[in-house]
């Protein structure tokens, strides 16, 4: 183990600094995470406290999926909030009552704040106090910021969790706690292979009920199943909680590494993690093989939008044949990545922030064969004849674990089959 | 403060892009929060469009602008 270890410190050595970059950003912010955290917690309800913009990016990043009763909405702040004419606390309350009497199945109230609540210094963590005594034993009120002026989309997700922390109840029990958002299926999937693996209590945050918040404590054992949880992961460990190091389960390589890293932390014989996985990991790479046909040796360009595009690279290089051509990160967390960075290819090339325009200048001198990029940015490079992905579809997909491998290389080997289709060459 | 759970009005200033969007040779500076750039994609996503909008929001956030823009 020492030994690998020391491989792997060697093999960052092997990566070329960073290209850090600032300017103009083209990512989402954090209130978008709103669109899966509300399918997670349906007994939660997410306020937004922010500008009728904010209202309409949830709306848009929502997209087509218009609910009769959307479990999210926006207290939208008018001119005499603004200009301080109307007290925007008593304003507030009157909407919360206002909700929680439409809205009485809602258990977990997230106040969320935005870039305008911010700009005029509105304290939601003391309007969350003051709403949970107005409405103790009916609603329990948290709040978490969403704002872009400093966040990506997927730190939203970070802050929502955060909120939760101070509720779970404390427990020193042993207990592998996996956390970031998952499909339920494949939640319900990779918790049975734990089981299998001999790891008894298995919990998860978030919950899928807001009220059934798992416990935290020193018999805890932390496993992040999103690589954008830095602020949660630091909380659970400020709780007792121990962290897992890991890579994150995308892929066959990185889902068996990440099973096999819990089954460690728990005692488990490596005979037994070959038991269980070693067939999976068989099925996985073959489901995956033709895939790969379509994906070896064409070239990768990620832009910085998900924190997702590390354990992405990873995958789509090792596993698929795809050639890195630079691998953008929001920010990069060196802690939580070292596992991630130690499995690039020597030589990759890591950007950190953006300057979207000099990178589209990149991108456009390399002509990469795939671009990973956020929505707005994807249809005009398709124009000038790149193929695209979404990333914020991998956010959504079902794509963590061994047998999600070969869906994931899919989702990324789409966008080349169909412009291959297209194509009269 | 006005509590909605839907909407189908925009902001303003998506208003005045799609002014500046319909005209050749104009740039639109949007003095606003990063998060803002979202707007690229009712563009390009929802219309279809094959350009970015014209529209750049400033490198840093101008929060003291933003403040003085109308939400």
């Amino acid at each position: 183990m020492a030994s690998s270890i020391a491989t792997r410190a060697s093999a960052e050595a092997d990566l070329p600094p960073p290209l850090k970059e600032s300017g103009q950003r083209e990512v989402f912010c954090g209130l978008t995470s709103i669109v899966w955290l509300h399918r997670r917690m349906p007994d939660a309800f997410f306020l937004v406290v922010g500008s009728r913009t904010c209202a309409h990016l949830v709306q848009s990043a929502a997209g087509v999926m218009i609910f009769a009763e959307p479990r999210f909405g926006t207290a939208i702040l008018g001119e005499r909030d603004l200009a301080g004419l109307a007290d925007a606390n008593e304003e507030l309350d009157r909407l919360v009552a206002q909700l929680l009497e439409r809205r009485p199945e809602i258990r977990t109230l997230f106040l969320v704040g935005s870039c305008p609540s911010e700009v005029i210094k509105l304290d939601l963590s003391k309007a969350a106090e003051r709403l949970n005594r107005q409405h103790a034993g009916r609603v329990m009120v948290l709040n978490y910021s969403g704002s872009g002026i400093e966040t990506t989309f997927t730190q939203g997700e970070d802050g929502a969790l955060q909120a939760l922390i101070p509720l779970m109840p404390a427990s020193s029990e042993q207990q592998l706690l996996i956390a970031g958002t998952l499909a339920d299926a494949v939640e319900d999937r990779l918790i049975g292979l734990f089981h299998k693996l001999g790891i008894e209590r298995v919990a998860s945050l978030p919950p899928r009920r807001s009220t059934e918040l798992p416990a935290v404590g020193p018999g805890t054992k932390l496993l992040l199943a999103q690589p954008f949880l830095s602020g949660t992961a630091r909380a659970l460990v400020d709780r007792g909680a121990e962290l897992i190091r890991a890579p994150y389960p995308f892929g066959v390589e990185g889902s068996r590494d990440w099973m096999a890293a819990a089954a460690a932390a728990f005692g488990i014989a490596p005979a037994r993690v070959a038991e269980v996985l070693d067939p999976l990991v068989e099925r996985g790479q073959r489901a995956l093989a033709p895939q790969r046909e379509t994906l070896a040796g064409k070239r990768l360009f990620l832009l910085p939008d998900s924190q997702l595009e590390i354990p992405l690279a990873r995958f789509l290089s090792r596993e698929c044949g795809m050639e890195l051509v630079e691998v953008g990160t929001p920010y990069l967390d060196r802690q939580l990545m070292a596992e991630e960075l130690a499995l690039l290819p020597a030589g990759t090339q890591l950007s950190e922030g953006q300057h979207v325009e000099n990178q589209l200048l990149r991108v456009r001198q390399q002509r990469p064969d795939l671009v990973v990029c956020g929505l707005g940015l994807a249809n005009p490079l398709e124009a000038e004849g790149m193929a695209t992905k979404w990333s914020i579809e991998l956010v959504f997909s079902p794509i963590h674990g061994i047998d999600q491998a070969a869906d994931l290389a899919e989702l990324c080997a789409r966008p080349l089959r169909r412009r291959a289709a297209l194509s009269f060459a | 403060m006005e509590l909605t759970l839907w909407t189908y009005e925009g902001p303003p200033h998506v208003g005045a892009m799609r002014i500046a969007a319909s005209m050749e040779g104009v740039h639109y500076v949007l003095h606003a929060p990063q998060g803002d750039t979202y707007a690229d994609l009712l563009f390009t996503m929802i219309e279809r469009r094959d350009k970015r909008p014209p529209p750049t929001p400033p490198s840093k956030p101008v929060i003291s602008a933003a403040t003085r823009r109308s939400w």
